[in-house]
């Protein structure tokens, strides 16, 4: 692999009831541009991710910047569109199609109001009355019933959450929990409360991509993307395991192989914390603990500051927020900043070894229908 | 040249196939009648007796064409919640994966959600409308 992120920008995460997709992301747009050193017409490429924009949201974006006659192309995947456009941007890079690329990720979730995320009704499941925190409560209904935890463990990856995102200036959330105010915050979907699910939101992320040859003439730091693996959903009718999410664990294998490193190596982790279970739950499918170990990795304080990697530095989405097409390309920024020692107060020391993780959709049939997972490396 | 990877039996080279929309929107495709009362319909494939629910006119597996029949009314509750916040339907109420004797899952509503546990057995009530409800088995009805 041989593309590097040369810069990246975001927004906070919020409401910006007087923001469009434009107004969102316009800013983070031309503050990667800028950064990256490259005047706006050597930018080859844009993809953006986002689900609920509507039509050419890469080109409303882009338009104002200087940006001019060069291919846009818009993703949808989810939770892993931003995700999904940066693995784009990477394999037009690596393949010698083009030499720079600009990524967006933006998503405006405060147009529905509040509620949970509106799905696609045309599922047979939706139809059911499926919603994603009711997904995720069942698997944290399954996750307590096999494993020595309790719901106290579920709300203490909430308190981690937000002690990380109190530090993240770019953080929704910046006001610290207990484990009380947690299990005590509204019900959602039992076992599921409010402070276990991510909020909606808007928010909008961008990061410039760059061959090797236009890397050396930049003269900045930059991050290696030393492995980009996207998985989709495969059908099954009968049982599924709901606490083995089974694209996300081929995902992080992939990246990891094309990468070279072991998921012990790496050093900051930006995972899919949509809801609190889904940490754990994916905690063993990436590989940073063994199957089973989840609980025990997590109350050893091994996936926070001074633990074996730290995992959500930004506050992950239950805290930083989750403006679904946004996420993918938010985390890349994280681990871009602790990777270039750009991360301020809450800076991962010496972190070398960086991976982003999102996953998502709720349709029938599948654990989930799109997961993207990168390996990020220093310089 | 290895052509492992064609297969055979499709039509002629050349040969137009004529194909349709699936109607897969129409509510009436997920009930089916038996002596026994309204089951809810899934399909068999009579190749590789392959299950499907909803029913789907191909096999996902072979894509033989399928038989529509209803699927068994007993089964595992393996998850369940109550769903106080929602943007697909009014609030509260509790939806479940059954893990049906048949071998499909299926998410149904529960009904009584505070006698059921994990793992608990199941039967699936099917209303004319459509709706199904998982309702737990207690006692011997449990053993069957």
């Amino acid at each position: 692999m041989t593309a590097y992120v040369v810069s990246g920008s975001m927004i906070r995460f919020g409401r910006y009831p007087d923001s469009g997709y434009a107004g969102l992301a316009t800013g983070p747009a031309r503050a990667a541009v800028t950064d990256s050193g490259l005047a706006p017409d050597r930018i080859e490429r844009v993809f953006c991710g986002h689900s609920f924009g509507g039509m050419l949201v890469g080109q409303r974006v882009v338009k104002s910047l200087g940006i001019r006659g060069i291919p846009v192309v818009n993703v949808e995947n989810a939770c892993s569109g931003g995700a999904t456009a940066l693995h784009q941007a990477v394999r037009a890079i690596a393949s010698g199609e083009c030499d720079s690329a600009l990524v967006i990720g933006v998503d405006k979730l405060s147009q529905f109001g509040g509620g949970t995320l509106p799905l696609v009704m045309e599922d047979p499941e939706v139809k059911q009355g499926m919603v994603m925190p009711a997904m995720y409560a069942m698997r944290a209904q399954r996750f307590l019933h096999e494993r020595a935890a309790d719901v106290r463990d579920l709300a203490a990856v909430a308190v981690k959450a937000h002690d990380h995102g109190a530090a993240n200036p770019y953080a929704q959330y910046r006001k610290r929990v207990t484990v009380e105010e947690v299990l005590t915050s509204r019900p959602i979907a039992d076992p599921l409360t409010l402070l276990q699910c991510c909020p909606t939101g808007d928010g909008a992320a961008a990061v410039v991509v760059v061959s090797e040859r236009l890397r050396r003439t930049l003269d900045r730091p930059t991050a290696w993307v030393a492995g980009s693996a996207l998985h989709s959903g495969a059908l099954s009718y009968g049982h599924r395991d709901m606490i083995r999410p089974v694209i996300s664990g081929d995902s992080a294998r992939d990246a990891l192989s094309e990468a070279g490193v072991g998921a012990d190596e790496l050093d900051v982790v930006e995972l899919h914390d949509a809801f609190t279970v889904a940490e754990l739950v994916y905690y063993e499918a990436l590989g940073l603990c063994g199957p089973g170990e989840a609980v025990d990795f997590f109350r050893r304080g091994d996936s926070t500051y001074g633990g074996q990697v730290v995992v959500n530095p930004s506050g992950g989405l239950l805290s930083k927020g989750h403006p679904v097409g946004a996420s993918g390309v938010a985390q890349v920024v994280e681990v871009f900043w602790h990777l270039t020692d750009q991360a301020g107060a809450r800076q991962v020391p010496s972190a070398a070894w960086a991976m982003t993780h999102v996953t998502g959709g709720g349709i029938a049939g599948l654990d989930h229908g799109s997961c993207a997972v990168h390996v990020f490396g220093r310089g | 040249m290895c052509a492992e990877h064609l297969v055979d039996g499709g039509p002629a080279r050349g040969e137009a196939v004529t194909v349709t929309a699936i109607p897969d929107l129409a509510e009436s495709g997920d009930v089916v009648e038996t002596d026994a009362g309204l089951r809810q319909a899934g399909s068999r494939c009579p190749e590789c007796r392959a299950m499907a629910s909803p029913p789907v006119p191909r096999c996902v597996e072979c894509a033989a064409p399928t038989r529509r029949v209803p699927l068994a009314d007993r089964g595992t509750l393996y998850a369940f919640t109550t769903v106080r916040v929602s943007s697909s339907a009014q609030t509260p109420y509790t939806i479940g994966y059954v893990d049906l004797d048949d071998g499909v899952r299926v998410l149904t509503g529960v009904a009584d959600p505070e006698t059921a546990t994990v793992d608990c057995r199941v039967i699936v009530e099917v209303a004319a409308d459509g709706s199904r409800l998982a309702r737990p088995l207690t006692g011997e009805d449990a053993d069957q």
